[in-house]
């Protein structure tokens, strides 16, 4: 339904949440309902989707970028158990300590979270810009590691394993209403499981409009991203802090 | 980190010249999580305005540039502000006086004088915008969402421009004003304005220099001018479909029609007849209309807290480059390749490339993936290998990728002076300016202006320390 007034347009347009649908005696018109269900179906998808088969052979094996697990059996436990999503299986633990420690700089982490679609829509475009911007800058650049079924906290572990001095996390949102396809980068600097609390994490969200994932005009487009990251790290060593703290000094 | 910047506006018209410091503040307009976007908040305070003084001329009717200079230099002091302290802001020449001969040479050495980062300008269009958003019609349509037309009747010309929900739909001038007629002390005509030459002719009124005519003469010349301005900057009623928009008036014969002068020659000119001749016909046509609070300062304060604006909050940049002034701004064509876009934009512009750096507007190219990112990266520094065009080389990106595309040309190219911006608003601009960097060296201020001189004065070189 066309908004009502040129203010209504202008508003509509400054926001892609649901505004001006309109409605029908007590209820929103059908039109209006029909596209709440099919965004939230798309939401609910997103929420179970996990890394498709093309994804984890042309994208994580070929780059031999290795694709580990945490204690989460299947999607059905990750969401109904969110810690076992923050903590890597035995076996994954044990195969990362054979790499490890690197000492690098910065550790990428890829991380299905809420959304596996938005990582294959983004990560390929958004990790090219985060290394080229680390090595311009000098910082040391881990090979990245992929894990299914991982919440944001899962990346203390990896980083605290292979000793990074910064890891970032790129993860998939919790779908809202608008997208499906978002993504986030959480940044902690020396990460730990003992000592990491949310507030140490840096955070830069509502990446999207990578490659597969269409017209999506509100976020930030993911090569863009990669290369915002790579200043907020360099405020971070320069700081020697993240998160919260950061936040205060910037 | 700087989130408050100290902005001037100088405005030298026909009649009158004044100025105003405003202090402007930058605000994120994101949740923290998000890449930051700073505007200039909308509280921007008006520290200091000075009196409304009557432009300097010399005999011969050129700006007595000295004098201006002068009365510039003595409201900084007065204000107590140091031209270094100034960050931005513009010194613009308006009206008429842009036509006259020492006008170019004038308005560049008044901006260096008022700060770092003061942008020379002048043009119709421009003035007519900075009217309108000074006297805070623009943002009152903004807020309404509503059709909002500014017209500003100064001392040599009538600038109108119309906003549909704070966004620009169009602007032009009259040459009509409140000076039509210039009167010696005695009430003797001195000069008439070629247009308001051209219309008494056509009306068969008789007035001409060296006469000092009747009183119902002069109302009755007030009101063919009137007319004419009406006719031009009000819709027609005879346009069924298009509902009047809301009339705003400002400049300072609107500040005449609040408040009527009954020494109808106190400006030696035909301000007041005008402006009662104007308000006559306002009520007759029953229209409703509103006089800005702003009225005489509307397009000085325009100047002052309007023509900055702040780039995305991820650019690339070279911060010892800053600031830039007077790049010429050339729009690439979209096409199929942007390397041939590049080279024929410099087949048409050879002399621009040539007379010192360009600022070039990449058209929209989807830069959201990284081989696209990589591609138009290559192809512009061919660009440059090939044209070698005059450093530093300054792009302007319509999507948000300058700070990627900034890295991935920096990449391939280690030494290149190179700054990338995106997110401003280009308006119908034809000169870029860019300040030094705000919060943590990722906002820019950049002033995006006009330069019509009439008889085309080259502007002296600008150069920088």
């Amino acid at each position: 339904m066309a908004p009502a007034s040129e203010s209504s347009k202008y508003i509509c347009g400054e926001t892609p949440a649901r505004l001006h649908t309109g409605r029908c005696g007590t209820r929103p018109p059908t039109d209006a309902w029909l596209r709440f269900r099919q965004d939230h179906a798309v939401a609910r998808d997103a929420v179970h989707s996990e890394f498709s088969a093309s994804f984890e052979r042309d994208y994580l094996l070929a780059n031999h970028y290795p694709l580990l697990r945490t204690r989460v059996a299947d999607r059905r436990q990750y969401i109904l158990n969110p810690p076992m999503g923050k903590r890597l299986s035995f076996e994954a633990i044990e195969s990362l300590s054979r790499h490890g420690p690197t000492g690098v700089d910065v550790q990428p982490v890829i991380t299905d979270g809420l959304s596996a679609e938005a990582v294959e829509a983004n990560v390929p475009e958004l990790l090219p810009t985060l290394k080229d911007g680390c090595e311009l800058s000098g910082f040391s650049f881990g090979k990245p590691v992929a894990v299914r079924f991982g919440r944001v906290a899962v990346a203390d572990q990896i980083g605290e394993i292979l000793q990074a001095r910064v890891v970032v996390n790129l993860i998939g949102e919790r779908p809202g209403l608008s997208s499906g396809v978002g993504l986030s980068a959480y940044i902690t600097y020396n990460p730990s499981i003992t000592t990491t609390i949310s507030s140490h994490r840096t955070v830069v969200s509502n990446i999207s409009g990578g490659a597969q994932s269409g017209a999506c005009t509100y976020g930030t487009p993911p090569p863009e991203a990669g290369a915002y990251i790579t200043y907020l790290l360099k405020k971070i060593f320069e700081y020697g802090v993240s998160g919260v703290s950061l936040q205060q000094r910037l | 980190m700087k989130q408050e910047l100290l902005s001037v506006g100088i405005d030298i018209g026909t009649t009158t010249t004044h100025l105003v410091f405003c202090m402007l503040r930058a605000e994120n307009t994101r949740s923290v999580s998000q890449i930051p976007r700073q505007r200039i908040a909308a509280d921007s305070k008006i520290l200091y305005q000075s009196p409304i003084f009557f432009t300097p001329l010399d005999q011969d009717g050129n700006i007595d540039a000295p004098a201006v200079y002068r009365l510039v230099e003595a409201e900084y002091r007065r204000a107590s502000i140091e031209p270094g302290a100034v960050s931005c802001g513009a010194a613009i020449i308006t009206g008429e006086s842009a036509a006259r001969r020492n006008a170019a040479a004038l308005i560049a050495e008044l901006s260096r004088l008022a700060g770092d980062f003061v942008a020379a300008s002048a043009g119709a269009e421009l003035e007519s915008i900075l009217a309108a958003r000074g006297s805070g019609a623009s943002a009152f349509s903004r807020r309404t969402g509503s059709r909002v037309r500014n017209i500003d009747i100064g001392g040599g010309t009538t600038n109108a421009a119309t906003f549909l929900s704070g966004e620009l739909e169009n602007a032009w001038c009259l040459d009509f004003g409140g000076r039509f007629i210039r009167f010696s002390e005695d009430g003797i005509v001195a000069s008439i304005s070629p247009s308001a030459q051209q219309l008494f002719e056509e009306l068969g009124l008789e007035i001409n220099c060296g006469d000092k005519p009747r009183e119902c003469l002069l109302v009755e010349s007030a009101n063919a001018v009137a007319f004419a301005i009406l006719d031009a900057c009000l819709e027609s009623d005879d346009d069924q479909m298009q509902a009047h928009p809301q009339y705003w008036f400002s400049g300072g014969v609107a500040e005449l029609i609040k408040e009527s002068e009954k020494n109808k020659l106190v400006f030696g000119d035909m301000g007041v007849f005008l402006a009662d001749a104007l308000h006559t016909e306002l009520e007759r046509r029953g229209l409703s209309y509103k006089i800005s609070d702003q009225a005489i300062r509307a397009t000085v304060i325009g100047a002052g807290s309007e023509i900055v604006q702040l780039s995305g909050h991820t650019v690339f940049v070279d911060e010892a480059l800053l600031p830039l002034k007077n790049l010429p701004l050339l729009r690439v064509p979209k096409g199929a390749s942007l390397a041939s876009c590049l080279r024929e934009l410099h087949g048409n512009y050879v002399d621009q490339f040539e007379d010192g750096p360009v600022a070039l507007i990449l058209p929209d190219l989807p830069l959201h993936t990284y081989k696209a990112l990589c591609e138009a990266a290559e192809q512009i520094l061919g660009f440059i290998e090939a044209v070698e065009p005059v450093a530093p080389h300054v792009f302007v990106t319509r999507s948000d990728s300058a700070m990627a595309l900034g890295q991935q040309i920096r990449k391939r190219s280690r030494d290149l002076p190179l700054i990338v911006l995106d997110g401003i608003d280009l308006l119908k601009g034809d000169y870029l300016e860019i300040g030094r960097t705000i919060s943590g060296g990722l906002t820019l201020p950049v002033i995006v202006k006009t330069l019509v001189f009439p008889d085309q004065i080259e502007l002296p070189e600008v150069k920088e320390k």
